[in-house]
């Protein structure tokens, strides 16, 4: 090949690498959301997705059926016993919700920071390349998402919605490397610690709940919680339960390893939550990446 | 109408690798290996081969594009190295496009130095702290198993179809 690099091709590959470069770095400064073309392709490719994953499920879901039957009688028995427990439950948990509206009511308390409305969405793809930890669902701005909404599974909770199209967006998973990726959190307990979950170790598969204050008291197997706090997310979704805890590094606030509570492989259905009571005013919460 | 079978493909491809194969992926049950498909660059590096250069470039660089802003929100970074493995591993000399083993080394050699762009590419801009060794054996290794396999099963069909392509052209002309 004696001609492998004649002027003419070094001349076009100069131009892709500034092209290149020129792409990342615009890609890279946090944008708040997509320009049209890019909503325009990410729509129509969801369509797509959205009809090819529905067969797909199924017969995925045919397979998966085939090899639960084999547990299906030692579960019934388990969920059997849970029952009773289950009615005991109920009627307490009404009790209780009837004198919480009460007392409410009494202290004209109008909105608090549990509340919410859920949506639930279908996955559409994952990132294939395992670089970045996003996945696609089939629901956007025309079904109400708006960007950094909270989104969970029955589990728990697995991120927040990143960009939205108008019928489909991308939810940033917690185990995503981004810098702006973080979640206000509160260790749940009689005194509650507040921290931030910042980080994912993926070889323990643990995250990482940083910034809490050096002398809290804080125990393996308590639960951690949204706080609420960051102005976005309700309080009170389920993130995971503590593995381990240690000093940061100048030993001035407390790390924790958190087990999440959540599966962030096994997603084919998830709910996107919407905060209710009154968030922060847009202007405050501008250059922020949400929690 | 016969031409647009080809983009078909491998736009179903583009499809398969993001929603069905994540279906069946092996991180889903809990493996900790990653096989990652890049069917859809099998194929480009193929009609690099078959069908010349120019083709493969084109293909590599609207399908790296559709890429970025479907899976990964980072412009740019595909379609640079799809058109450019398409570009490098273009290898369209009648000896290559006879033998089995050769096209299916070449699809690899660009999975290859794909994956290690990529690497690169993500370990400067600080979306992964992978180290190299970890790199090699929880990611490349298995990549390239995967994806050998692929190019072996999908290359007569494939040269079966570019035939037919050709033959079809023939009888249009005259």
């Amino acid at each position: 090949m004696p001609h492998f690099f004649s002027n003419k091709r070094l001349i076009v590959l100069l131009v892709s690498i500034i092209i290149l470069v020129a792409l990342i770095g615009y890609s890279t400064s946090d944008r708040d959301r997509l320009t049209r073309p890019e909503q325009f392709m990410r729509d129509s490719v969801g369509w797509i997705q959205t009809i090819m994953i529905r067969p797909a499920h199924f017969v995925a879901g045919l397979f998966e059926n085939a090899r639960e039957v084999r547990f299906l009688y030692e579960e019934n028995r388990l969920l059997k016993a849970r029952l009773d427990e289950y009615a005991q439950l109920s009627v307490e948990r009404n009790l209780l919700k009837d004198e919480n509206d009460t007392f409410k009511r009494m202290l004209e308390i109008e909105e608090s920071l549990t509340d919410y409305r859920m949506r639930t969405a279908l996955v559409i793809h994952r990132s294939p390349d395992r670089w970045n930890q996003h996945i696609g669902i089939n629901r956007g701005s025309e079904h109400g998402i708006t960007r950094n909404m909270a989104v969970i599974t029955s589990d728990g909770l697995i991120g927040k919605v990143n960009q939205v199209g108008l019928f489909s967006s991308t939810v940033q998973l917690l185990t995503d490397r981004d810098r702006s990726n973080r979640v206000s959190a509160m260790v749940h307990g009689d005194n509650p610690v507040f921290g931030f979950i910042e980080g994912y170790d993926p070889e323990t598969g643990l995250l990482v709940l940083r910034k809490m204050e050096i002398d809290a008291e804080i125990e393996p197997d308590q639960m951690v919680l949204t706080s609420g706090l960051g102005g976005i997310f309700p309080r009170g979704l389920v993130i995971g339960t503590i593995k381990d805890i240690e000093p940061d590094e100048y030993g001035l606030t407390l790390n924790a390893y958190v087990e999440p509570a959540a599966d962030f492989y096994m997603l084919d259905y998830v709910i996107v939550i919407e905060r209710t009571s009154t968030t922060i005013e847009d202007e405050l919460e501008e250059g922020d990446g949400g929690m | 109408m016969i031409r647009l079978i080809l983009p078909l493909i491998v736009f179903l491809l583009f499809i398969f690798e993001g929603t069905i194969f994540q279906l069946l992926a092996p991180d889903r049950y809990g493996v900790s290996l990653l096989y990652i498909p890049r069917f859809m660059v099998i194929v480009i590096i193929f009609i690099s081969i078959y069908l010349g250069k120019a083709q493969g470039v084109l293909y590599g660089v609207v399908f790296g594009f559709l890429y970025d802003v479907v899976y990964t929100e980072m412009l740019g970074l595909y379609m640079f190295v799809m058109g450019l493995v398409a570009y490098l591993f273009a290898l369209n000399y009648k000896p290559v496009q006879r033998s089995f083993t050769l096209p299916v080394l070449t699809a690899v050699m660009a999975i290859v130095a794909l994956e290690y762009f990529l690497y690169g590419m993500y370990y400067m801009l600080n979306v992964t702290v992978m180290q190299h060794e970890a790199f090699l054996w929880l990611r490349l290794y298995p990549t390239i198993a995967l994806n050998l396999l692929f190019a072996a099963i999908i290359l007569l069909p494939f040269k079966k179809f570019v035939a037919y392509l050709a033959r079809i052209e023939r009888t249009l002309e005259e």
